[in-house]
């Protein structure tokens, strides 16, 4: 018994770590390339560690663009993004799990239905919409159309049904309004589903491109997914220095995500539902 | 509640307090490109230089990230009247404009003199139905890459490249495994399309209803490039990589990618560039890069003007031989390829001598505004071929009756 018991531990640690080489490896990957002199990143068979690591590539990488301005502006539309979309998300969230109103159901399906559509399709008009506000080229398009998501509304309602309405009852036998129910009470006991919305928009909003690519032409405007395609040119791709730019790219999101992730076990601790 | 609000009014606040503003005294001309590093710096000298010499006029670059996000945001801006005023485009965007009736023509605007002073294949693939709408900017053109420590004298004929490619290729560790392949295989439509040529094939019919890959120099060419094939490395990634590490000894490509090829070689061993190798029709390389054209939706007769004076200062002489020193390009004119300056830098840079000769003997593409389809039709019997999914005969038959299927 014990030894079967052993036996399928280990096996669990055993997948559970080829999981974990397989998800960390192109990460690996990524920064062993980052520190390769040119003439050994492509070399066959491959080398799994540089003969002396080659920093020029991060200097070069670094001066390829202006890489200061796009992290700032990717920082502060990730930031902006983020904040918007959690608010207006709980919100909305919250009145389609926690209340009844006129014609709920079909909003909702209607709201669902809009997702359906694909992004490219909106491409066009969207950007004739933004150019007929005077808004190509500046953070407003970048951060305003992007402060509601219907994903994020769905999630949360599905997470805030979860909470039982006796605590609702009990919060309006002290007298307690909605929206103070709400912030205090709702809002805390979904900790974890509104940093799973806020982390799914951050990656997104940082990794955006094609976005930011169509409603801007200033450098100024531009964020890092954009910067990285000075990397890239008919002839080849400088993968060395575009792994550079890759890793310092990434660094702020891992830490986002380490940092998020404390929050995340602490959110599941707190919710207190027993 | 109170934080709620006041975190609302600060977002907002934030949010709000970027605008936008703009001046305009000067004649504007707007550029898009897709040139990055050294390129951009070229291309931001040579600009300065033009609005010194032309005071009125203001010359904004933009940077749209690679070709396809280029030509994607011209036809989402076209749709909202936001072209620019001038862009790099291939040929088969350009089609596409001139199809939207977005562009310029440059017959009788630009000089006679210019004209004939562009390479023939160059003023062939800037000119769609008959009038000209672009003029060269970023040309390269077709090479044999080789490895100098393999190979002493680059092959001159298709017969040599088979015989050195099939010496070369060699087991060199004796574990039954090939590690060094005499020729590198990338399985572009171009590079079909180079061989086609070479045996000399037509692509189109006159009427350009059919096309003609079906031909007797079609199958010549796919045969051949089946029994290269056997001394090939075959891979759908740039081969600037393997041939650098000495996996590959020789593949054709452009010679902008001279400087990748430089990089990937650095510290292994040594390489040069040669002419291609002669087919049984003639020896002629294809032209790659793209041209510049003017756009007119939503523009100023000024605008239009000023983007055609500065698509041509673009390839002046001094430019387009400036030009070519600074990136893996050519020169774009037949005075400036013959120029001293130019030849003068080919002694001191012998590498880009067989660039020099390929640029004047090049092809491209005939136009057709469903090329793109030719393209994926061209790059698909060739890798269908090279994974032995059929016989050339049928497979480019097969290729002839789709390309009647989609644009029929």
């Amino acid at each position: 018994m014990s030894m079967r018991k052993i036996f399928f531990k280990v096996l669990t640690y055993l997948l559970l770590l080829s999981l974990v080489a397989a998800v960390l490896l192109p990460f690996y990957w990524m920064v062993v390339t980052s520190l390769k002199p040119p003439g050994e990143v492509n070399v066959v068979p491959p080398k799994w560690i540089p003969s002396r690591p080659f920093w020029q590539n991060y200097v070069r990488a670094w001066h390829a663009a202006p890489f200061g301005r796009y992290f700032l502006n990717s920082f502060f539309i990730s930031v902006m993004t983020t904040l918007g979309e959690v608010v207006t998300t709980i919100l909305a969230a919250y009145a389609f799990a926690k209340m009844d109103f006129f014609g709920k159901k079909v909003l909702f399906l209607s709201l669902l239905g809009l997702m359906m559509f694909p992004g490219q399709l909106r491409l066009i008009p969207n950007f004739m919409l933004a150019s007929s506000l005077g808004w190509t080229d500046t953070y407003q398009i970048l951060i305003i159309p992007w402060i509601a998501s219907i994903f994020g509304i769905f999630l949360l309602r599905q997470y805030f049904k979860t909470i039982p309405d006796e605590l609702w009852d009990a919060a309006q036998l002290d007298g307690c309004n909605r929206f103070r129910f709400l912030w205090t009470v709702v809002v805390p006991l979904s900790k974890p589903g509104i940093i799973t919305v806020a982390l799914f928009k951050f990656v997104g909003s940082w990794n955006a491109f094609l976005w930011v690519l169509i409603m801007t032409n200033k450098t100024s405007m531009r964020t890092i997914p954009v910067g990285l395609a000075v990397f890239r040119s008919e002839a080849g791709t400088h993968f060395g220095e575009l792994m550079a730019a890759s890793t310092m790219a990434v660094l702020p999101i891992l830490i986002i995500f380490f940092l998020a992730q404390r929050q995340f076990i602490q959110g599941v601790a707190r919710s207190g539902i027993k | 509640m109170r934080k709620v609000l006041a975190f609302a009014l600060i977002f907002s606040l934030v949010i709000g307090a970027t605008g936008i503003a703009f001046a305009a005294d000067e004649t504007k001309v707007t550029f898009w490109h897709a040139m990055h590093r050294e390129h951009k710096d070229a291309l931001e000298h040579i600009t300065a230089a033009f609005e010194e010499e032309n005071p009125g006029i203001d010359v904004e670059l933009v940077d749209q990230g690679g070709y396809t996000e280029l030509k994607q945001k011209v036809i989402t801006a076209a749709a909202a009247g936001q072209v620019p005023v001038a862009a790099q485009q291939y040929e088969d965007s350009t089609i596409q404009y001139v199809d939207a009736d977005l562009m310029k023509p440059l017959d009788g605007v630009v000089s006679e003199d210019l004209i004939n002073d562009i390479p023939q294949g160059l003023i062939n693939s800037g000119t769609f139905m008959g009038k000209l709408y672009a003029l060269p900017f970023n040309k390269s053109a077709m090479v044999l890459f080789y490895n100098t420590d393999l190979i002493d004298e680059p092959p001159a004929t298709w017969d040599e490249l088979l015989e050195i490619s099939a010496e070369v290729t060699e087991d060199t560790d004796g574990d039954g495994k090939i590690d060094q392949y005499g020729f590198g295989l990338r399985p572009t439509p171009e590079l079909f399309s180079l061989f086609f040529h070479q045996a000399g094939g037509e692509f189109l019919s006159e009427d350009k209803s059919e096309l003609l890959i079906d031909s007797e120099e079609g199958v010549h060419a796919l045969e051949y490039m089946a029994k290269l094939r056997e001394h090939s490395l075959y891979q759908t990634d740039y081969l600037s990589g393997p041939f650098g590490s000495g996996k590959v000894a020789m593949y054709i490509g452009s010679s902008a990618g001279a400087p990748y090829v430089d990089s990937a070689c650095e510290g292994n061993h040594g390489w040069d560039a040669a002419p291609l190798p002669d087919g049984p029709a003639n020896g002629d390389s294809m032209i790659q890069g793209t041209n510049v054209g003017v756009f007119t939706v939503g523009k100023s007769e000024e605008q239009v003007d000023a983007g055609i004076e500065f698509i041509q200062y673009l390839i002046k002489d001094k430019w387009t031989i400036y030009w070519g020193k600074k990136t893996g390009y050519i020169p774009v004119r037949k005075s400036a390829l013959n120029s001293e300056e130019w030849q003068s830098y080919l002694e001191e840079n012998p590498k880009r001598r067989a660039m020099t000769q390929m640029m004047k003997e090049g092809f491209v593409y005939p136009h057709h505004l469903q090329w793109n389809e030719v393209r994926n039709i061209l790059g698909n019997v060739l890798e269908r071929t090279m994974l032995n999914k059929g016989e050339p005969k049928e497979l480019l038959e097969d290729g002839a009756k789709t390309f009647k299927e989609k644009t029929g």
